[in-house]
C-alpha cells in the first residue's frame, strides 16, 4: 500500500497513463471539431468580404439587430422561464415527499421526447386561437360565466407563446442537472433546516437550492446555450409571432440556393463568441466550490416532509405534467386518427391511414427508426463517456486542462447545426473521407453536437464529488485511470446518465443537420419528419410522432430504471 | 393520398373555364410515341436500380416510377430534397466523385442554372425523342415536365361566396382571417409576391401583411386553412389541395389570372451513374403514359394529356433578381 508520501511526491499535473489518455483524447476531440470547422471557413474565406457586406447591409437595415433583439428576449425569457419550472420540480421530485416517483421523474423529459416539430405541431393544435382544444374549452368554461367569445383567449401565435413554448422546451435540460445535483448533496443539511423550524419553501430557497449553485448556474447556462440553437420552436411559431431568431436566420442562409455559407458561418462566429463569453463568466462567478459535496457516503438522500404542503405541490407538479406533456400528446393523438386536422372531433371519421402511411407506405421509416435509435444510442454513449473522462480529469487537475476541456466541449453547443451539417458535408465527403451517404457521417456530426450537452452533464455530475473521494482512492494505491473507473464513474452514473438521455433524445431526433447528411440510403427520423411537414400533412406528421414518442419513452423509462436500479446498488 | 376522388374540383374547374377565363395558348402537339429503343432498355436494365431526387408528392412521383418498373423492370429509388438541400447534396457528390443521383427534378430555376454552369448535367437532348418537345420547354440540360401554378385557397365553412380573385385576399371582411406566405422561404413564393406587387401596388402588400399572418411554407398553411385556423390563403399548391379534397377537406381553390407556375424541370446528371437508366426514366416521364400520371388532375406542358387540366394565364416576374426583392418585400408585408 502506498503512503501519502507518494501522494506528496506525484505532482497533479506530472503525466501518468491516465493523463496521456486524457491529453490524446482531448487533442483528438479538438482535431475532430477543428478539422471540419476549418475546411468550411478556408473553403468560404473567399467569399468573406461579400458576407461582411451582406452583414454590415443587414446591420444597417435594421433587420439583423432586430433578429438579435427577438432572440435576446426569446432565448433569455424561455431559460428563466425553465430554470425556475425546472428547478422547483426537481426539488420536489427529488428531495421531498411529493415525489411523483418513477412517473415525476420521467415526465419533464416529456417535451423533449416528442419530436421536434411535431412537439410544437401538438401546442399549435391545443393553443390556436381559432380552433385550438384547450382555447375551445376554455371558451366554453367562460361562456359558462356568460363572457361570449369566437377567438382565443390564448393565442399561441404571438411573442408571448413563442417565449413560453421555447421555456418549456428547455425544462428538461434544467430539470435533469439541478436533479442530479440535488441527489448528490447531503441530505443532513435540508434536515438541520427542518429541525431549526424552517418550512419546506424556505429550506428549498435557502438551503437546498443555494447548495447546488453550481447545478443551478450550469443548467441555466446550458438552457440559454440550447436555446440559442433551438430550431423547431421559432420555425413553427416565430413566423406567424414575427418573430425572426437567429437559428431561424442562419438556417435561411444556408437553405437558400446557392448558399450565403460565408454570411452564415460569420454570424455563427459571433455566436461562437457570445456563448464562449458566457462561458467564461460561469468560470469568472464561480472559481472555486461554494457547495456541498458527495462525501462518498452512498445511500439515497432523506426526504423532507411538506406536511400540509405535500398536497398542493404534487398537484402542482401533475398539473404542470399534465399541461406540458399529456395535453400536446393527447392533441397528437387525436389528430394521428384524422384525415385532416379539423377541431371537429368525429370518431366516426378516425382512420388509421395515417399509421399506415408512415410505418409501411413511407418507404424509408421503418429504417429510419432503427438508424436514428441506434445512432442515438451509440452517439450518447460515445459522448458520455468522453465527456466523463474529460471533465473527470479537469476535476481532477484544474488549471489548464479544465479550462481547454470546457472550451472544446462546449464549442460545437455554440453552432447550428446547419453549420455543422454543412461542416462535415464539405470535409467528409471528398477523398480520401468519401462518407458522404454513409450512417458514419451522420455519427460524427451528431457526435460533434452532443459534446457540449455531455460535457455539462458530465461537468454538473463530477462538481458533485468532492475530490476527498478520489484522494482516499489515490492514497489507497489505485491509480486516476482505476480511481475514474472504480469509483467516480459508478457515483457519478445518475448525473451521467442525465446526460445520456438527453443526447439520445437529441440525436434519435436531430432536424437540421440530418437534412443535409441522411437521405435514402441513411434515413434518419428527423428528416422523415421535416419531409412530412413541409410536403406531408399534420395527422402523418401526428402519426409518426406518436409512433417515435412511444417508442423513445421506452427505451428512456428503461435506462431510467437501470441506472436507479445500478445507484442503488453503488 | 388518393387523387381519384377530386371531381368537385374538376367541376369547379369547368366552371371557372365557362366564365370566359383566357386559359394559356396551346404549347404544344402531344409528344410522339417513340420507336421503343431496344437497346437502350437492355443497357439500362444491365445498370440496375436507378436514384431519382424529386421534390415531387411522393405519392404522385412513386405512381410514376411503379408504373416505370412494371413497364420496364427497372426499380427508382426516390429520395425527396427541398433546394438547399438539393443543391449542397448535388454538389458533394459531383465534386466527392461519389455521385448517387441519376435524374433531378426540381423547381428551382436559378438551382438548375447554377449547377448547369458547373457542368454538373448533361444535355437533354441525349433523351430519346426530344427533338419533338417544343424549344420553349427545355434549356440545353433541362426540360419542364410539369405547370403549378399558385392558388388562391379557402375554408368553405367561412367563406361562403367563392373569392374570384387575388384582390379578395385583402378585403377588410378577412382581416385577422387572412394567412400569407413568409416570402423569406425561398424563391418561387417570393416571385408570387413581386407579382401581386407589381400588378395591385405596394399598397396590397402592406394590406396582405396587416390584415394577415404569415405561415412558414405551404403545407402547414394550407393545413389550417382545412382546420378553419384561418378563412383564406395564397398563394397554395394545387397537389397539396387536391390531396385535402381527397379527404373532404372543406376547402375551395381558384386560380386567379395571372399567376406564377412553379415548373417542375427535370435534369440529367452529368456523372450518373447509371447514365442508360437516367434517359429512359426521362423518356418515360415525357411520354404522354407518364405525364399522364405525374400531372392527373394537374398541369402538364404538353396539350392533350388525359386527366391533366388547361393552364391559366400565367406570368413570369424575373426570377435572377428575386433574391435582392426580398428585404423590399419583408419590409412592406411588417414582416420584421
Amino acid at each position: 500500500m502506498s503512503t501519502s508520501r507518494g501522494l506528496a511526491r506525484r505532482p497533479a499535473s506530472r503525466l501518468d497513463g491516465f493523463g496521456v489518455v486524457v491529453m490524446v483524447m482531448l487533442v483528438t476531440v479538438a482535431l475532430f471539431l477543428a478539422f471540419p470547422l476549418g475546411t468550411a471557413v478556408l473553403r468560404t474565406l473567399g467569399d468573406a468580404p461579400q458576407g461582411l457586406e451582406a452583414i454590415l447591409t443587414s446591420i444597417a437595415s435594421g433587420a439583423l439587430p432586430k433578429v438579435l433583439a427577438n432572440t435576446a428576449l426569446v432565448v433569455l425569457g424561455g431559460a428563466a422561464i425553465a430554470t425556475v419550472a425546472g428547478a422547483v420540480l426537481a426539488f420536489v421530485n427529488e428531495r421531498t415527499d411529493g415525489s411523483l416517483g418513477a412517473a415525476g421523474e420521467l415526465l419533464p423529459l416529456a417535451p423533449m421526447i416528442v419530436p421536434p416539430i411535431a412537439g410544437v405541431i401538438g401546442w399549435a393544435i391545443l393553443l390556436d386561437p381559432s380552433v385550438g382544444l384547450v382555447n375551445h374549452l376554455l371558451r366554453g368554461a367562460l361562456g359558462l360565466v356568460g363572457i361570449e367569445a369566437t377567438e382565443g383567449p390564448l393565442d399561441i401565435y404571438t411573442a408571448t407563446g413563442l417565449v413560453c413554448v421555447t421555456g418549456l422546451y428547455l425544462v428538461p435540460y434544467v430539470y435533469l442537472i439541478v436533479a442530479a445535483g440535488l441527489r448528490g448533496v447531503d441530505p443532513a443539511l435540508d434536515e438541520a433546516s427542518r429541525v431549526s423550524g424552517a418550512s419546506p419553501l424556505r429550506t428549498m430557497l435557502r438551503v437546498t437550492l443555494p447548495a447546488v449553485r453550481p447545478a443551478l448556474l450550469a443548467a441555466a447556462l446550458m438552457a440559454v446555450i440550447a436555446g440559442i440553437g433551438l430550431f423547431s420552436v421559432p420555425i413553427v411559431l416565430g413566423t406567424a409571432a414575427r418573430m425572426d431568431v437567429i437559428s431561424v436566420h442562419v438556417y435561411r442562409l444556408f437553405d437558400q440556393f446557392p448558399p450565403q455559407t460565408a454570411t452564415g458561418l460569420m454570424l455563427s462566429g459571433a455566436m461562437v463568441v457570445v456563448v464562449q463569453c458566457l462561458l467564461l463568466a460561469q468560470h469568472w462567478m464561480m472559481p472555486g466550490e461554494r457547495h456541498s459535496m458527495i462525501g462518498g457516503r452512498g445511500g439515497r438522500a432523506g426526504q423532507i416532509r411538506l406536511g400540509r404542503w405535500r398536497r398542493p405541490a404534487q398537484a402542482l407538479a401533475v398539473a404542470y405534467l399534465a399541461t406540458t406533456s399529456i395535453l400536446p400528446v393527447c392533441g397528437l393523438l387525436i389528430v394521428s386518427f384524422q384525415p385532416f386536422w379539423t377541431p371537429l372531433i368525429d370518431v366516426a371519421q378516425f382512420t388509421l391511414e395515417n399509421y399506415t402511411f408512415v410505418l409501411f407506405e413511407n418507404g424509408p421509416t421503418s429504417r429510419a427508426f432503427v438508424t436514428s435509435l441506434g445512432l442515438g444510442a451509440a452517439t450518447a454513449t460515445a459522448a458520455v463517456l468522453i465527456a466523463a473522462v474529460l471533465m473527470f480529469a479537469a476535476r481532477l487537475r484544474q488549471g489548464q486542462v479544465a479550462r481547454a476541456a470546457d472550451v472544446v466541449m462546449a464549442l460545437p453547443a455554440t453552432l447550428p447545426h446547419t453549420v455543422i451539417g454543412v461542416a462535415f458535408l464539405i470535409t467528409f465527403t471528398p477523398a480520401p473521407f468519401k462518407l458522404y451517404g454513409t450512417v458514419l457521417i451522420l455519427f460524427l456530426a451528431y457526435l460533434a453536437m452532443a459534446l457540449p450537452f455531455a460535457a455539462r452533464a458530465a461537468a454538473s455530475a463530477a462538481s458533485g464529488i468532492g475530490t476527498d473521494v478520489a484522494e482516499a482512492s489515490r492514497i489507497s494505491g489505485a491509480g486516476p485511470g482505476r480511481t475514474f473507473v472504480r469509483i467516480l464513474l459508478p457515483l457519478a452514473l445518475p448525473g451521467l446518465m442525465a446526460g445520456w438521455i438527453i443526447v439520445f433524445i437529441h440525436t434519435a431526433g436531430e432536424v437540421t443537420a440530418s437534412s443535409l447528411l441522411g437521405g435514402a440510403r441513411n434515413p434518419v427520423i428527423g428528416r422523415v419528419m421535416t419531409e412530412l411537414w413541409i410536403f406531408g400533412s399534420f395527422p402523418q406528421l401526428a402519426a409518426m410522432a406518436i409512433v417515435v414518442t412511444a417508442v423513445t419513452t421506452t427505451g428512456v423509462a428503461l435506462m431510467l430504471y437501470l441506472t436507479r436500479r445500478a445507484s442503488i446498488r453503488t | 393520398m388518393s387523387l381519384d376522388k377530386t371531381r368537385g374540383l374538376d367541376r369547379r374547374h369547368f366552371l371557372h373555364q365557362a366564365a370566359g377565363v383566357a386559359v394559356a395558348p396551346a404549347l404544344m402537339g402531344a409528344f410522339p410515341a417513340l420507336a421503343q429503343d431496344a437497346g437502350l432498355v437492355a443497357a439500362a436494365r444491365k445498370e440496375g436500380k436507378g436514384s431519382l431526387y424529386a421534390v415531387t408528392d411522393p405519392t404522385i412521383i412513386q405512381a410514376v416510377v411503379a408504373r416505370f418498373k412494371e413497364k420496364y423492370g427497372i426499380e427508382i429509388e426516390v429520395t425527396r430534397l427541398v433546394s438547399g438541400a438539393l443543391g449542397q447534396r448535388l454538389t458533394a457528390e459531383h465534386d466527392s466523385g461519389a455521385p448517387v443521383a441519376d435524374v433531378v427534378m426540381d423547381t428551382d430555376k436559378l438551382l438548375h442554372e447554377t449547377l448547369a454552369a458547373k457542368g454538373m448535367f448533361t444535355t437533354v437532348t441525349e433523351i430519346p425523342g426530344l427533338d419533338a418537345y417544343p424549344e420553349s420547354l427545355r434549356s440545353a440540360t433541362s426540360v419542364i415536365v410539369s405547370h403549378i401554378p399558385y392558388s388562391l385557397v379557402w375554408n368553405t365553412s367561412l367563406v361562403k361566396e367563392a373569392p374570384k380573385s387575388w384582390e379578395d385576399l385583402v378585403d377588410p371582411r378577412w382581416k385577422g382571417k387572412l394567412l400569407f406566405i413568409d416570402p423569406r422561404v425561398g424563391g418561387s413564393p417570393a416571385l408570387w409576391h413581386v407579382l401581386m406587387r407589381d400588378t395591385y401596388g405596394e399598397a396590397f402588400l402592406r394590406t396582405l401583411g396587416q390584415n394577415g399572418q404569415p405561415a412558414p411554407s405551404v403545407v402547414p398553411g394550407l393545413q389550417r386553412i382545412a382546420s378553419g385556423s384561418k378563412a383564406i390563403y395564397a398563394p397554395g399548391i394545387h397537389q397539396v389541395v387536391v390531396g385535402l379534397l381527397a379527404k373532404n377537406a372543406p376547402i375551395g381553390e381558384i386560380f386567379p389570372q395571372p399567376t406564377i407556375s412553379s415548373d417542375t424541370s427535370l435534369s440529367l446528371m452529368t456523372r450518373a451513374p447509371r447514365p442508360a437508366v437516367a434517359r429512359l426514366l426521362a423518356h418515360f416521364i415525357l411520354s404522354v403514359e407518364g405525364q399522364a400520371i405525374l400531372n392527373k388532375n394537374g398541369f402538364s406542358p404538353i396539350k392533350g394529356v388525359p386527366g391533366t387540366l388547361e393552364l391559366p394565364r400565367i406570368a413570369t416576374p424575373d426570377y435572377r433578381t428575386i433574391k435582392d426583392k426580398i428585404p423590399g418585400l419583408v419590409s412592406l408585408l411588417g414582416l420584421t
